[in-house]
């Protein structure tokens, strides 16, 4: 075939390719319901059985889909619950039966992200909404303060009860989310692979453990050479770089608080390791939206004899980092 | 009839013995007043948890453990189901 018609014929592929919406990116390869979907119509009505339900605790983590009531047996004035998803996943919060007095100084509120000592994930620099539009206030407007969903894959409630027999019902619901951003992983082993394309913003990926990261793939706007970039003190970084993965450890969860570890401005074909012994350690990446950028990792626990030994009068505050 | 309510993780005794010594949990953002409650509300600071990691790991490994044992549980139930 000549020239100009295989390139004719090339062009009618990759027209047909993008009609059908075929994209390297975009993946969202459901399993529809799962075993779920083999059920009759009557097994599927009988499935209301299979929504977990259990009490919910004045102190808790919740991790899995269902409904959780609390009941005050006596007043109980600090009280928070920690949902967690999968990375790819968001959460949907629902309130119900909520018997409280918001006169009496009882409330409910749902926030988007984990707040932890005063710090919030994600970080006010990464996430996409204003602070005050991340809390949900369920005294404030019952009727739409009701129900919240998140951006990411983690959330809070917060409530203080006065009385005792007051209480509500929440009820928790993981929907698919196509292009995660802003992850906290449930577990200090794994590996992800975070997509940014052409998405103007910052994502974190934040394992809060000490963790041995290794970075298997990074491709960036601009491909160019790269070396692995540690920095403890002078941070240079890739500053003015526009799109690049920066590691960070800390003691906190506000990414925006923590200490920069090293920094990747161009793409990577090879491997790069970094052990960061904090209680936090994050992958950042930073894009400018003018182009798809990629970063695919692996991490784990360091082991006890890999962390850093307590040294007497030190007044370094930053984790180690090797 | 829908099934009893789960009795919800007992934490451990290592961990209860921890509550007092690293749990600190100061939710702000209630007013016992009743006039003006919610210019109150937005005055006063977001509610925080003062909570160590080493306690958050405890609950979020026991909140993953729940989450496996549930969904054990779910495909028993609807194994159960395909055999009817």
């Amino acid at each position: 075939m000549s020239v100009a018609p295989r390139t004719h014929f090339l062009l009618f592929l990759i027209s047909l390719s993008s009609r059908m919406g075929l994209s390297r990116y975009i993946e969202d390869i459901e399993a529809a319901d799962g075993l779920y979907s083999l059920l009759s119509l009557d097994q599927k009505r009988d499935s209301e059985d299979f929504i977990f339900r259990r009490p919910l605790r004045c102190l808790d983590m919740l991790a899995t889909d269902g409904s959780y009531t609390f009941v005050a047996s006596r007043p109980q004035l600090a009280c928070a619950a920690f949902i967690i998803a999968e990375p790819s996943e968001v959460i949907s919060l629902e309130l119900s039966d909520v018997n409280i007095d918001c006169s009496a100084g009882d409330f409910i509120k749902m926030f988007d992200g984990w707040v932890l000592k005063g710090e919030k994930f994600p970080s006010k620099q990464d996430h996409e909404l204003p602070l005050h539009q991340r809390y949900t206030d369920y005294c404030s407007s019952p009727a739409t303060g009701a129900t919240s969903r998140s951006s990411q894959n983690v959330a809070m409630i917060f409530f203080r009860l006065h009385s005792a027999d007051s209480g509500f019902t929440l009820a928790i619901k993981k929907l698919h989310n196509p292009f995660p951003c802003n992850i906290m992983s449930q577990s200090p082993e794994g590996s992800f692979t975070m997509v940014l394309p052409h998405q103007r913003k910052n994502c974190s990926f934040s394992i809060i453990y000490p963790v041995e990261i290794r970075l298997t793939d990074l491709s960036l706007g601009h491909a160019k050479s790269n070396e692995l970039n540690p920095q403890r003190q002078l941070w240079s970084g890739c500053s003015g770089s526009g799109d690049y993965v920066e590691l960070l450890g800390g003691n906190g969860v506000d990414t925006s608080m923590m200490f920069p570890v090293a920094a990747l401005c161009f793409s990577l074909s090879g491997l790069a390791q970094v052990k960061i012994g904090c209680d936090n350690s994050v992958v950042r990446l930073v894009s400018s939206g003018n182009y798809i950028n990629r970063v695919s990792f692996q991490y784990r626990l360091l082991e006890q004899s890999e962390l850093p030994k307590t040294q007497e009068n030190a007044l370094d505050n930053f984790c180690s980092v090797e | 009839m829908p099934p009893p309510l789960a009795p919800p993780p007992v934490l451990p005794r290592p961990l209860l013995l921890h509550l007092g010594e690293e749990l600190s949990l100061r939710v702000g953002g209630g007013s016992p007043e009743g006039v003006g409650e919610k210019e109150k509300r937005s005055e006063e600071p977001p509610p925080s948890l003062d909570l160590t990691f080493h306690l958050l790991r405890e609950v979020l490994q026991m909140a993953r453990n729940e989450r496996l044992n549930q969904q054990a549980t779910s495909n028993r139930a609807l194994m159960d189901s395909f055999g009817k």
